[in-house]
């Protein structure tokens, strides 16, 4: 709501209207002119490159990916969750293709795209089937949407198209952003708009609580690079409006926010048929505001209470009702995302022991470790000793 | 383009500064540009924009005349006569400010103190007040300098808040300088204001401004007020500050300098879906003459948006025209391809697209999507090979999945099976939608290539009702021998009456496929769930494997019942009793679907279903965001306005 018109103005630039106002109303992130896109210089692209941080070779940890190939991709490019059953996923095969363009790695990348279209692009608009098992007929499972598996996919794409200059990478990010943007975004709606977690089950129609969200499905890296291939939305304002829900959506003593969030009548609660824990997914909520470069501690502050101490235990999951430790996140590359978060907000060093992932852990720790990774060396060098 | 600029990353003082491109009226040059002390300077000659540069060049500043007030106040005639001389050399507008024989004289003691700040060492400067008070518990500073103090601090910080976008920190510290606004200089009330408006804050943001045009009597600052608000707030909550500006005389309003950028801003809102002031006929007349006259291809555009906006499209297309021989960008291209579509004239927007489909890739999608729409309405019309051929090039470049569909059926309608099986083939690679999928199918079936026929129905048993509908379907006696191309397989997809001779080109196919040995009769055949059809190298081109490269995927054996899948309705062999194992989440009927479930309401696609191609007709059932693409999507309001005639010109 707030920067509606601001922000809408950077599409409006980036359409070539060079209003004089519009001049003076450019948002705080883009320099859109200081761009270096890979080919062809264009309004699209450079708005996309605006804040020059791009993923490509950004792993800077060669081992740490063919160790991460060798044990999550097949040759055929699937990306396989090792604790779940081997089945994969929209959020994996995105998760895989952004880690492969981070690692300069265009044929794995190609490999992981190539079976991502071939086997989750089965719906009639241009989102992904959410989940794949294998040994099953049919193998998909579901062909509903998951918004943050949607986004991953067209954000690798967007790096991977700016990266090694495929006009192809870019249409395919389009395509699948438009549908992002008009199918599972509520833009006509009273107040901010909101990011559905697919595109059913989820509504004010589906659900008596309903909208749900699950903040940790606004990939905050994404959204201007989205910008990047589909400028007519606003995606500075969808941005927006998922910051300032990090910041509402607290709950319980410890201000945590659940895994699904329930937006009815526009206030933040736990939404109800799921546990109200802060667990596996909202713990990517850090990552993905230090990817974008978010290094504000309010943004954080709950979390850096939470990890305040190191726990060899692993990273508490955390019931919000009362405050209890409900499990733990026991891998111990989870402990890279508290290091992110103090590096981000602080500049604190991430521990020499995290700078290696370990070669045992399951699909989802290792994606999040050798993410935290590019974020470090993408936006925070110092933090890496470097 | 000129290079945009960011007025949040400057670190640099507030300066207004001018835009060249605007034309202004000889009453706004006429008007001596308003001068003042310790604030701006407003070149009024041309239109006055509110932009920030780091540097202090060019433009106006602000000026300090801290060390005349030190001097004045310590009664230095000499050095208070030297300093006007030297503001006046550095700053040929400015005036002596009338207040400099009344300024109390600070102590002595101070004048070192005085030095720190003119010299803007602030930090040195609370150290000194502190030393001395450490030495003499009693000693308080005077109020001149505790106040210049605490202002100097409050700009430095408010600059610092500016460059980092810090705005809750400058928030606090006027909070706790305790100062009311219309005491603060007016550059920190503009950042106090801008503050409140980036940190979501309109209403404290509207008020500042509101006290500020109240207080202020100056036209330049108050003109200058406006601008700022402007660039701040969206031009609804600017709308009730234009409100207060007075009329003169001749009921001229006072802020009719910046009347064309108000009109502009209202357009940009109104094409956001925002809202804003009445746009006036007369306003939008005066715009486009000026746009006209100074041939700015981005403004002219601005103009055949609004007028897309409001459907107007033969307006937009002579605007978009226009923009383009002034050397308008792709975004104009988009915009004049759009507005030709709407004329009626899609080959000239074919065209328009496809000249500037490497510049955009809002063109690219475009292209496609014409031409898969012309494709699909071509029955009985050739399309000319050049044009297919050119297509053809373009969907095998980008990997297009809609393009590659399109040319299946424009293949398949046209009998030329071999090349709609190999289209089909990349399609299903590409996107296995259901659409392609059976098109595939279809076109096997065709070729008679059973075996590969058999598989990809059995591949999509579970998830495509049609597609596995083919093995079941009834025979039908109306379909035989009643197509252009002889007898076709049961279900097949509404053939229009393409012309044989049209050939259509085919793609290189690269991938190999080695399909599974079909095991027992047609159906249920055990296959591999995996979708093997890849589009081809893709442009990496093809790698060896290394050992260990990847991981090493050890395979069950393939199924002969399928599942329920979530989100699928019945199967076709559902109705001979045949039943499914259940879903991944124990789901064991069919979800309630008759056909692909529709987007929430609140979205825009669902905004626009009164609009959305039907299901089963030839054209494609989805959406092309080439379909509803309209530059200003998130637009809300106004899409169906009524035609206010004359508008426009």
């Amino acid at each position: 709501m707030m920067f509606r018109r601001t922000h809408a103005l950077t599409a409006s630039l980036l359409l070539g209207l060079t209003l004089a106002l519009a001049q003076a109303q450019v948002p705080a992130e883009p320099a859109a002119a200081e761009a270096k896109p890979a080919a062809g210089a264009n309004a699209e692209r450079a708005a996309g490159t605006a804040e020059a941080h791009p993923l490509l070779n950004s792993l800077g940890n060669a081992r740490a990916w063919r160790s991460y190939k060798a044990r999550f991709v097949t040759d055929q490019g699937r990306v396989v969750d090792t604790a779940n059953g081997r089945i994969s996923h929209s959020e994996s095969q995105g998760y895989g293709m952004l880690l492969a363009v981070a690692a300069g790695d265009r044929d794995a990348f190609q490999r992981i795209w190539n079976w991502t279209r071939a086997n989750l692009m089965v719906r009639d608009d241009a989102l992904l089937a959410w989940r794949w098992e294998p040994d099953k007929r049919p193998a998909i499972a579901d062909v509903n949407d998951a918004t943050d598996g949607d986004i991953l996919v067209a954000w690798a794409l967007v790096e991977a198209g700016e990266g090694w200059a495929d006009e192809g990478y870019r249409l395919a990010a389009r395509r699948i952003a438009v549908d992002i943007a008009r199918r599972t975004v509520l833009f006509r709606t009273e107040g901010p708009p909101l990011l559905l977690p697919a595109m059913s089950g989820f509504s004010a129609e589906d659900r008596p609580d309903g909208p749900v969200i699950n903040l940790s499905y606004w990939v905050f890296p994404a959204f201007p690079r989205l910008a990047a291939v589909a400028p007519e939305f606003d995606w500075d304002r969808l941005g927006t409006t998922g910051r300032d829900l990090v910041l509402r959506a607290r709950f319980g003593q410890a201000k945590l926010p659940t895994e699904w969030i329930s937006m009815r009548d526009g206030q933040p609660q736990p939404a109800s048929g799921f546990p109200p824990h802060f667990s596996y997914n909202a713990v990517r909520l850090p990552l993905y505001l230090a990817m974008a470069g978010i290094g504000d501690r309010r943004y954080y502050e709950p979390l850096l209470a939470l990890w305040s101490e190191p726990d060899p235990a692993g990273l508490p999951i955390i019931d919000t009702a009362n405050g209890s430790v409900a499990g733990r996140m026991a891998e111990p590359g989870y402990a890279i995302i508290p290091a992110l978060a103090a590096c981000a907000v602080a500049g604190a060093p991430l521990p020499a022991g995290l700078q290696e992932p370990a070669a045992d852990e399951n699909y989802y720790p290792a994606t999040l470790h050798l993410l935290a990774l590019t974020a470090a060396n993408m936006r925070y060098q110092p933090c890496l000793g470097r | 383009m000129p290079r945009p600029l960011n007025p949040l990353r400057a670190a640099g003082p507030v300066l207004l500064a001018v835009v060249g491109s605007l034309g202004w009226s000889a009453s706004a040059a006429a008007q001596p540009a308003p001068v003042r002390t310790g604030v701006l300077q407003l070149d009024e000659r041309r239109g006055a924009v509110i932009l920030d540069t780091p540097q202090m060049s060019g433009g106006a500043e602000i000026i300090d005349e801290s060390a005349l007030r030190f001097y004045a106040a310590q009664r230095q005639g000499e050095r208070v006569q030297a300093e006007i001389a030297r503001l006046r050399r550095r700053h040929p507008n400015w005036t002596v400010p009338a207040d400099l024989d009344t300024l109390k004289p600070s102590p002595p003691e101070e004048a070192p103190m005085w030095d720190l700040f003119t010299a803007g060492r602030f930090e040195e400067l609370r150290t000194a007040i502190s030393v001395r008070q450490s030495t003499d518990p009693g000693w308080q500073p005077s109020e001149d300098l505790a106040r210049k103090l605490n202002r100097g601090t409050l700009r430095s910080a408010a600059r610092a808040a500016v460059r980092d976008g810090a705005w809750s920190d400058i928030i606090a510290r006027v909070k706790a300088s305790q100062e009311p606004v219309q005491n603060l200089d007016i550059d920190i009330a503009w950042t106090l204001a801008e503050a409140y408006a980036r940190s979501g804050d309109l209403t404290q943001a509207s008020a500042v401004y509101r006290t500020l045009l109240t207080e202020q009597t100056d036209s330049g600052l108050r003109l200058a007020t406006v601008q700022k608000a402007m660039a701040a707030m969206p031009i609804a909550s600017v709308e009730p500050l234009l409100a207060i500006g007075s009329r003169d005389a001749d009921g001229a309003d006072e802020f009719r300098a910046i009347r064309l950028d108000v009109t502009r801003a209202r357009m940009v809102a109104v094409l956001h879906g925002g809202q804003a002031g009445r746009i006036e006929p007369a306003e939008l007349a005066a715009l486009g003459e000026q746009a006209r006259r100074l041939g700015n291809p981005a403004q002219i555009a601005l103009l055949g948006w609004y007028a897309y906006h409001r459907r107007q499209f033969r307006e937009a297309l002579d605007w978009f025209k226009l923009a383009q021989s002034r050397g308008g960008d792709a975004a104009v291209a988009t915009g004049f391809a759009l507005s030709l579509r709407e004329m009626g004239q899609t080959r000239e927007a074919e065209d328009v697209v496809f000249a500037w489909r490497a510049s955009s890739v809002t063109n690219l999608a475009l292209y496609i999507d014409i031409m898969e729409r012309t494709l699909s309405e071509s029955s009985g019309t050739a399309v000319e090979p050049e044009r297919l051929d050119r297509f053809a090039k373009v969907v095998l470049a980008t990997s297009s999945a809609e393009g590659a569909q399109a040319l299946g059926w424009y293949a398949y309608n046209a009998c030329q099976f071999d090349a709609a099986a190999d289209w089909f083939q990349r399609a299903v690679g590409l996107k296995p939608r259901e659409s392609a999928v059976l098109g595939y199918a279809l076109s096997l079936s065709r070729l008679k290539r059973s075996r590969d026929y058999l598989e990809v129905i059995n591949r999509y048993d579970g998830l495509f009702p049609k597609v596995v509908g083919l093995v079941f379907a009834e025979p039908d006696p109306q379909s035989r021998d009643t197509g252009p191309c002889g007898p076709a397989p049961a279900a097949a997809q509404p053939v229009a009456a393409a012309p044989a001779w049209v050939k259509v080109p085919k793609p290189t196919t690269a991938a190999s496929i080695r399909p599974l040995p079909v095991l027992r009769g047609e159906f249920p055949v055990a296959v591999a769930a995996e979708n093997p059809l890849r589009p081809g190298d893709g442009g990496a081109g093809p790698t060896r494997l290394r050992d260990g490269e990847y991981l090493r995927e050890v395979r069950g054996a393939p199924l002969l019942i399928a599942r329920r899948v979530v989100g699928v309705g019945p199967m076709p062999y559902e109705r001979y009793g045949f039943a499914l194992l259940p879903s991944w989440n124990g789901m064991d009927r069919a979800s309630f679907l008759t056909g692909p479930p529709t987007p929430p309401v609140g979205t825009l696609a669902q905004s626009e279903t009164g609009t959305l191609i039907q299901a089963g007709s030839s054209r494609p059932a989805q959406y092309r965001d080439g379909e509803r693409f309209g530059p200003f999507d998130t637009a809300g309001a106004g899409r169906n306005e009524p035609r206010i005639a004359g508008q426009d010109r």
